[in-house]
This record gives C-alpha cells, sequence and structure tokens, in this order.
C-alpha cells in the first residue's frame, strides 16, 4: 500500500523539524514530485522568500503559490495533477528582491523542446510507453550518414538515414522525411519505435530520412528554400541510391513545431509529392486581427499561415496531426482540423495530456506511423 | 492466374502451430516421416531458415525449398522479372486502394442494417440481402480484377521459360521427386501465393499431400481473405477494426471453404453481428468460415469440398447467428 500524500506530508514536516539531516533522508527517499489518486506534492528546498510553480498549462492561471513550513526552509505545494498527464513546469524564487525560474532540483525528470527544457511532473497512470523502449530480440534497424552539398543553402548538411532491419536492395520501401530528424532519434527514442513498430508488423519496413537544421527557425518557418531543398536536393539524392517504392502514396513529411509547418508547407509548395503528413503540434499560428504577438520569428509563418487558410488546395491525401491540449498551439490546430478536411484530405488530430515536448512527440509516433503507414499484420499469419 | 487443374490428393489444413504443434501428428497420421516430406516457410521471408524447430519436430532430415531465398536470387539476377513483378505489386495496389474505397461505405452500411435488425426490425432483412449481394459481387470483381493482372503480368513474364526460374525449378523438381508429402507454413501470405506461383511450386508437387498450417491454410483456399478485427490502429468502417477483404485467389486445394487462423485473436468473436455479416458475406455458393485457432484441424481429400472432409477438430464456424463449434458432414 502506497503511503497518502497527507503522511507523506506529515513525514517531511515532521523530519524538517527534526533537522536538517533527517530531511535530507525522507526527501530521498521518495521521487518528486509525488503523485497520487489525481493530486501531487511539489517540495522545495532553500532559502527563499516566496516560492511558485509555474506550469506550462495554456490559459490556465500558471503560478501557484508554496507554502513555508515554519522554521525550516521546506516549502510544500499540494495541488492537482490528472492521472495520466505530463505536465511542464518551472520553480519561481524569489530571495532578496531576486527572482528566477529554476528547474527542480528534486525532480530529474525534464522535457525537452527545440528551445530548452522544463522540469516535468507526471501523473500517476503515466508510463513512458514501452514501445519506446529498446527489447532483446527485436531485430534493430541501422542510420547510416550522407553529405548532402546544398546549392540552395550553399553549405554541406548531413543526412540520417534509417534503414530497416533485414534491409535488402531488391525490395522497395516507402519513405518517410523527419524534420529535425536527429532530435527524434536522440530525445523521442525515433529509432527503437521504428524498430519496435517494424517488428510487431505494426509499420511496414520503412526507410527514415533524418534532416536537421542549422537554422530552422527561418528554413522551417514556411520558407521556399526549404520546399526546394526537399523536392530538388534531398529526394534525388535519396531515390538515386535507396529503393524507393514510387507515388505520393509512399512519400510522408513529418515534423513537430516549426518542423510541422515546414512539412506542410514544403506538401502544399510542391503538390502531388508527398501523399502523407505526420504534423506534431505544429506552430500554425495565424492573426485574423491584430498582432499575432508571437515575435518576429513567427512573421512568415503567420503569413503563409494566413494564405494557406485561404487556398489550403490539397497538400496530402491522408494527415496526422497531434498536439498536446496544454500547449497554446492547440488552439491552432483545432482551427486547422477542419481546414485540411476540407481539401478532401483524411485527417486526424490526437489530442493529448501533454505539452510541447519531444516526450509528448515521441509518445504519439505509435499513432501516427500506425495510421499513415498500416503495417503487414494484415498480411501475416504465422 | 488461374491455377492449371490440380491433381487430387489427401490435405489437411491445421491452427498455429507456435504454442500446440500438430504436424508431427499428421504427418504420421499421412503415413510419412519428417525424412521425405519437403518444407515451405516462403511466408515466414527473410526467417525462412530459420526452420531448426520445424526441422527438429519431424526429426531433423526435413527438405526446405528455400523459396525465399531463391526468388531473391533470381530477382538480383533477372532485373526484367524484378521490374514486372514490382509493376505488378504497384497494380494490385492501386486496385486495392479502390475496392477498399467501395467496400467502406457498404460495410457501414451493413453495420446499420445488422444493428437495426438486432433491434427488431425484421423488414431490413431485404436491405441485408441486397448490401450482401453488392459486397459479394465486389468481392467477385476484386478477384477477377487480380486473376486478369495475374494473367497478363505472367504472359508478359512466362517465368518458367527464363533461365534462372527455369534452373531453380529442376533443383526443386530433384527435391520434390523425393518426397511423399509437402509441408507449408504460414506467414506472409502475399509473399507465399506468389513465390509458390512464381516456380510453379503445385506443378512439381503433383499429386503429393499437402499439410498447410495458419496462413499456410488460408493460400490452399479458393480465396485468400484477408481480416483483422483489432489493428494497432483503426482502418476499417466496423467498429474501428479493419475491413476483412479478398486479396488474391488461392491454391485451390482446399475447396468450399475460407480459412481464418487465430479467430481467436484477431476475430471478435463476441460481437455476433460483425461474425454474422462476416459469415453471410463470405458464405456464398455453400462457402463455410472455419476459424482455425492451436489445435484445429481439417484433413480430407481436394476433390471433395471442406464441408465432405473426414476430419476436423476444434474447428469453430462463423454463421449468421454467431460462432458456433464446427463438424464436418
Amino acid at each position: 500500500m502506497s503511503e497518502t500524500l497527507a503522511a507523506v506530508r506529515e513525514a517531511v514536516v515532521e523530519a524538517a523539524r527534526r533537522g536538517p539531516r533527517e530531511l535530507d533522508a525522507a526527501l530521498a527517499a521518495r521521487s518528486w514530485p509525488l503523485a497520487r489518486e489525481g493530486r501531487a506534492l511539489f517540495v522545495y528546498r532553500g532559502p527563499a522568500d516566496e516560492v511558485k510553480l509555474q506550469h506550462w498549462i495554456y490559459a490556465l492561471s500558471a503560478a501557484q503559490a508554496f507554502e513555508r513550513i515554519e522554521g525550516t526552509d521546506l516549502w510544500l505545494l499540494e495541488t492537482q495533477l490528472q492521472r495520466r498527464a505530463r505536465v511542464e513546469y518551472k520553480l519561481e524564487i524569489a530571495h532578496r528582491g531576486h527572482r528566477q525560474l529554476v528547474s527542480d532540483p528534486l525532480n530529474p525528470n525534464a522535457a525537452r523542446d527545440p528551445f530548452g527544457s522544463n522540469s516535468v511532473a507526471v501523473g500517476p497512470e503515466y508510463k513512458k510507453p514501452e514501445w519506446a523502449e529498446p527489447h532483446a530480440g527485436v531485430r534493430t534497424g541501422s542510420v547510416i550518414e550522407r553529405q548532402l552539398k546544398s546549392d540552395i543553402f550553399g553549405d554541406v548538411r548531413p543526412i540520417g538515414i534509417y534503414l530497416p532491419p533485414r534491409y535488402r536492395e531488391t525490395r522497395r520501401y516507402p519513405l518517410l522525411i523527419a524534420h529535425d530528424g536527429f532530435d527524434y532519434l536522440r530525445f523521442s527514442s525515433l529509432k527503437h519505435v521504428l524498430d519496435n513498430l517494424i517488428e510487431r508488423l505494426e509499420v511496414p519496413q520503412m526507410i527514415v530520412a533524418l534532416i536537421q537544421s542549422p537554422n530552422r527557425l527561418a528554413e522551417y518557418a514556411a520558407n521556399e528554400q526549404h520546399a526546394r531543398f526537399v523536392v530538388d536536393e534531398l529526394l534525388p539524392l535519396l531515390e538515386g541510391e535507396f529503393p524507393l517504392l514510387e507515388g505520393a502514396e509512399n512519400r510522408c513529411l513529418m515534423g513537430a513545431s516549426f518542423g510541422a509547418v515546414a512539412s506542410l508547407h514544403t506538401a502544399w509548395a510542391r503538390p502531388g509529392r508527398f501523399g502523407k503528413l505526420f504534423l506534431q503540434s505544429g506552430s500554425f499560428a495565424f492573426a485574423d486581427i491584430g498582432d499575432h504577438g508571437r515575435g518576429p520569428v513567427f512573421d512568415p509563418v503567420v503569413r503563409w499561415v494566413q494564405e494557406f487558410r485561404e487556398d489550403p488546395r490539397t497538400p496530402a491525401d491522408r494527415i496526422q496531426m497531434t498536439c498536446g491540449v496544454y500547449e497554446s498551439l492547440i488552439a491552432y490546430n483545432r482551427a486547422m482540423l477542419p481546414v485540411l478536411q476540407g481539401t478532401g484530405a483524411d485527417v486526424r488530430l490526437s489530442e493529448d495530456q501533454d505539452g510541447h515536448n519531444w516526450e509528448n512527440w515521441r509518445d504519439r509516433l505509435r499513432t501516427g506511423l500506425t495510421w499513415l503507414f498500416p503495417g503487414p499484420y494484415w498480411m501475416v499469419y504465422e | 492466374m488461374i491455377e492449371p487443374h490440380l491433381a487430387p490428393r489427401r490435405v489437411a489444413l491445421l491452427g498455429p502451430q507456435s504454442v500446440t504443434r500438430t504436424v508431427p501428428d499428421v504427418v504420421r497420421a499421412f503415413g510419412l516421416d519428417g525424412c521425405n516430406v519437403a518444407t515451405i516457410t516462403a511466408g515466414w521471408e527473410e526467417r525462412e531458415r530459420d526452420d531448426a524447430e520445424l526441422d527438429r519436430d519431424l526429426g531433423g532430415c526435413s527438405r526446405n525449398l528455400a523459396l525465399f531465398p531463391r526468388a531473391e536470387k533470381v530477382f538480383e539476377r533477372d532485373k526484367e522479372l524484378r521490374r514486372l513483378m514490382h509493376q505488378r505489386y504497384d497494380r494490385m495496389n492501386e486496385q486495392a486502394a479502390y475496392y477498399r474505397a467501395m467496400l467502406a461505405p457498404l460495410l457501414a452500411s451493413l453495420r446499420q442494417i445488422e444493428l437495426g435488425l438486432a433491434a427488431g426490425t425484421p423488414h431490413l432483412r431485404a436491405e441485408r440481402d441486397n448490401c450482401v449481394r453488392l459486397l459479394q459481387e465486389l468481392d467477385a470483381h476484386r478477384l477477377r480484377v487480380v486473376d486478369e493482372l495475374d494473367a497478363e503480368v505472367f504472359e508478359r513474364l512466362r517465368p518458367f521459360e527464363r533461365t534462372e526460374i527455369a534452373r531453380h525449378r529442376e533443383e526443386l523438381r530433384r527435391i520434390l521427386d523425393g518426397v511423399g508429402g509437402v509441408l507449408i507454413a504460414g506467414g506472409h501470405v502475399g509473399i507465399l501465393v506468389n513465390r509458390l506461383r512464381l516456380f510453379g511450386v503445385m506443378e512439381l508437387i503433383r499429386d503429393l499431400p499437402v499439410i498447410a498450417w495458419s496462413g499456410g491454410a488460408m493460400v490452399m483456399t479458393e480465396r485468400v481473405v484477408l481480416f483483422h478485427d483489432f489493428p494497432p490502429e483503426s482502418r476499417g468502417t466496423h467498429g474501428g477494426g479493419g475491413d476483412p477483404e479478398v486479396h488474391v485467389r488461392g491454391i485451390g486445394l482446399a475447396r468450399g471453404v475460407v480459412a481464418l487462423p487465430h479467430p481467436k485473436k484477431r476475430l471478435d468473436l463476441a460481437d455476433s453481428a460483425r461474425v454474422g455479416a462476416f459469415a453471410a458475406r463470405f458464405s456464398s455458393a455453400g462457402a463455410v468460415c472455419l476459424g482455425l485457432d492451436a489445435g484445429a484441424r481439417l484433413v480430407g481429400r481436394s476433390d471433395q469440398p471442406v464441408g465432405e472432409w473426414e476430419e476436423s477438430t476444434g474447428v469453430v464456424q462463423l454463421t449468421e447467428a454467431g460462432a458456433v463449434p464446427w463438424r464436418a458432414n
């Protein structure tokens, strides 16, 4: 039987009153924040005049004050936390006239996004999906690297190529191009996910091109140069060297945040080349009136999203969108859903209790990949 | 491509073998031993030669025809054949997309009608019969289109006249001349049926008895029907499950049956409306839809429909009233 939050609270308060060593031991004996039955207990220890929890749940009051335990340097906050939620937060510490946002020193769990990382609190029923972990006995694919000399960008770029287990040149494979592909490998376990889903026949063997931009906020911002790079430089390299299935239905672009913008924009700018899109937490910001309020990097995105909403054409036939309900981008993604459906495409939006981070994007990979690329389980009867 | 006449012989269709292995018993019951049978495991694809367990069960001296690596070697050397097979694959997929697009609204309608019937509106019976007839026509059309495509491709391909295939066929003939029976495992049914046809294996097998299981049993029937009610992601119109579809014509050694391995795992047997719709759709011309779980066994002669076969054990039949145990007449 696990301790109740009330019992834990009583135990750490008692330990704090006995002395620093006892408190150290009480804190070290548990993981923090401690989640039970839809609630969580956050702990901070240290000199401060005020401690607040700043969470990244859009449209909810962000700051919640901790309570100091009289006569100690222990601060506590008990608050609601949904069972399966992953909530990003930082602690706002005010001390001697200074305020700073810090990661929770007692919580090793971090949620990473393209702009940095935050601490993350997870509800008691959240589990990292086992299909994102390496498993003994599962055949593994390989990631090889090619250098692509780009005349468009005037530089040389490393391109990662995931080749599936049992790759053979006599076979042909569908192609997935992943924006921020090396980040997907590092932060979203993309290779383990592919290996597992292929092993379980949930997706077909496929080739995945991993691209990474040195200047993603410019290149991924609905940038015509990027569309040219993908279609006129990257695709010829891939089609020349690897056995790919022909046809737009066997070509998919994916990306998260600005990477989703780049994916949708490229498919829109080059109609008929990509039949599938996997758009995670797309930064599809627009402003029908006034300023969009998201800073100058969003200017080209907003301009293009406005244009896209006016003339969406048919960017692809099948589109999987995902977005965390704690993201401010959820409103834009919801607004984009009927626009995309109106093109005649088969479109789904998965909304999940998570934020704008790589772990959210990892946890949605199975949903998107198995729908976009149904695997041969349909054909296999052992 | 329509198979040429297949000589009558004894046939056994078995359930999956991964947990309950019945193949050795049936081999013995057929008067064979492991040293005079050939095995076909092409459905296992790259794992084709991972057949040590099967070979051990058969006494360690079975002969695997190794159709999958043979085909890979042929594709490496005969680029034109590879190109034509890829073209066939692309056209099969293109046609399948149209077939699925037409299936979906019909199956959605059938589902609605079944729910209406279950709720006590008997006048929907005529609508149901009409919907089932349309589905059967669509399935038959799918099969005709695939037959025509195969006939066209194989006519252009003339596989048995090609040097590489002819050489492998000669090797296969020598192996098969020395055995008294053939065992066909499951796996990827599309690959399995393709490799059997590419090398003309059934002609080389002549009238040898055949013991086939799981996907191998599907391929031995007249129609290979793909199905899965619990796919990882929704891909069909029936409550999130996949829409059953006719994939290709089977070899035809087991007539009057649609073989359905892993029914407990792959079919929602508790959904009697869904089971009933499946049975109505695929039970045309007296065919029966039979589920083969581990331990299931059907034994008979290929010149008789499965309904008249001599032995059935552990088989479940999909009927319009739901799933029930089945016994041959």
